[in-house]
């Protein structure tokens, strides 16, 4: 069964061995982390402008 | 073959699955713009010299045809799998915003209707439903979180938006000042800030694109035990088609939850602002929550609105799909109750009760798949989530009738008190009721609706 999932390049490091397991590890992390900066960012933005917006309605 | 189907974006061995969310979310976020709509309404209002209603056309438009390109095009997404229907939905939503800012730029709304409305909303219900059943077979251990952070994804789209939005029409048009009451953008400045807008969501809906992988046929996470999945209640492991699910009650009892729990959280998005200056006026006329307050009502509520998605939907997870539902509805009929009967008391409670509200408006959205994928299966779960959406349309439409239907009736607007919200609000506590007896009623799918064991799976990877 082909198996793929949360420990990245399990299955790849399983044929390749474990030097390019490591290789395979670290650039897909970067991807995973490249991901989710480049969705998180203008996310956190919007979110601190909302708060922004909302501590309005406390000072009253 | 082309770059764009389904067999081409099948996942090699080593994949990480958590590349998936982010390319979902990049989708929804860009998508969830639409509910930033008023911040340039009263620009465009005034650069077509046209009514406000004339204007809230164009939104309508593009929910309707949300709902419709969801339900009708839900097969296709199946079949063609979640990068094809990026890709689509991204020429949509871009070419809306194109044709929009062309109809604001020549002041014909026309095509402004066309673009943003028609063409946009045909990307919009693709966009939403794309990356739904492929997040749902990367994470068969945990399908409401998945769900869950791509539907937030949509309702932060609009906190991503609006702001920038603000900021964008400010520096397209030097004139207009936001922190002025009364100060308005110029059309020219809509126009740049569409075509702004459609350059950056094409870049980040192409990423999406680009990133989005589905599993290899009989992929599992490490860990996974399906017969953990097979022992639970109302959850199956058998497959049901779209054009069967539709001839189950199971269908139409969700329909019914979905409608009424969008219809109840539209009753309270719909009047935010002036809704909670009314409730809190006194007898000279004036209320004692100020403008800007308000305004940070309505943040609030959109923050409770996306967090919901993400929590309870991730909730639903641990406790299961039919208790998650119970609590949107069974909590939301009471808290609604409070809201309508002790709402005027204090501030606070007011804002706790609608906060309450909109986390289980938005945890209903985000937690309908896993509870369509729990009843029917992955097999087509996209076509069937698609069409189910007709559920938010019809709650797009009967909501703000309700909520503005009776407020018209009790008096005008600035004028209005907390009794003259609350036939509305009585009237949501009952569709409450309604969507938490038919969620009650919700049991397993009969067998005659599975497909025959054996039976291809459009939706995983290795189908031709």
């Amino acid at each position: 069964m082909n198996r793929q999932g949360d420990d990245v390049g399990s299955s790849g490091a399983r044929s390749s061995g474990a030097r390019s397991s490591g290789a395979r590890s670290s650039g897909a992390g970067g991807r995973v982390a490249l991901g989710w900066a480049l969705v998180g960012v203008p996310l956190a933005y919007g979110v601190v402008e909302t708060l922004v917006r909302i501590s309005k309605l406390f000072a009253s | 073959m082309s770059v764009l189907d389904r067999e081409r974006i099948v996942a090699p061995p080593g994949f990480n699955r958590w590349l998936v969310p982010p390319a979902a979310l990049a989708v929804h976020l860009c998508i969830g713009q639409v509910y930033a709509t008023s911040v340039y309404k009263t620009a465009l209002v005034q650069h077509f010299d046209v009514s406000l209603t004339q204007i809230g056309v164009v939104f309508s438009i593009a929910i309707v045809m949300l709902g419709l390109s969801a339900a009708i095009c839900g097969t296709w997404v199946d079949r063609n799998g979640p990068r094809k229907a990026m890709a689509v939905s991204a020429l949509c939503w871009v070419t809306g915003f194109l044709v929009g800012a062309l109809g604001i730029a020549t002041g014909q709304l026309w095509l402004l209707y066309l673009g943003y409305g028609f063409i946009g909303g045909i990307g919009l219900g693709i966009g939403y439903i794309s990356p739904v059943s492929t997040l749902i077979k990367w994470f068969p251990d945990r399908p409401g979180l998945a769900t869950g952070m791509a539907i937030m994804g949509f309702g932060g789209g609009a906190l991503v938006a609006s702001p920038l939005s603000t900021r964008l029409l400010g520096l397209y048009d030097p004139s207009y000042d936001p922190a002025v009451t009364g100060s308005v953008p110029d059309g020219s400045a809509v126009a740049w800030l569409f075509v702004t807008f459609a350059v950056v969501y094409a870049l980040f809906m192409s990423y999406g694109a680009a990133t989005i992988r589905v599993p290899a046929d009989g992929w599992k996470p490490d860990g996974f035990d399906p017969a953990s999945v097979r022992s639970r209640s109302l959850v199956t492991t058998a497959s049901v088609s779209a054009r069967n699910a539709i001839r189950t009650p199971q269908f139409y009892l969700l329909w019914i939850v979905l409608f009424c729990n969008v219809t109840a959280g539209i009753g309270i998005l719909e009047q935010a602002s002036p809704m909670i200056q009314d409730f809190f006026r006194g007898a000279d006329g004036t209320s004692t929550v100020a403008v800007a307050a308000a305004g940070g009502f309505v943040g609030l509520l959109s923050m409770a609105n996306m967090a919901g998605r993400f929590v309870w939907s991730s909730t639903s997870d641990v406790i299961g799909r039919k208790p998650i539902y119970m609590v949107y509805l069974g909590v939301g009929v009471v808290t609604y109750f409070l809201l309508a009967t002790f709402g005027h008391l204090s501030t606070a409670l007011f804002i706790l009760f609608a906060v309450v509200i909109l986390s289980f408006y938005g945890g209903g959205f985000a937690t309908i798949p896993a509870y369509l994928r729990d009843l029917f299966g992955t097999y087509q779960v996209g076509a069937i989530h698609g069409r189910l959406l007709t559920a938010w349309s019809a709650a797009g439409v009967v909501g703000p009738l309700i909520v503005n239907g009776f407020l018209d009736a009790e008096g005008t607007p600035g004028k209005l008190t907390a009794d003259s919200y609350q036939p509305a609000l009585y009237t949501m506590v009952a569709l409450l009721a309604v969507g938490f007896v038919a969620n009650l009623l919700v049991r397993p799918v009969s067998e005659r609706f599975h497909e025959p064991a054996g039976s291809p799976a459009p939706t995983t990877g290795g189908r031709s």
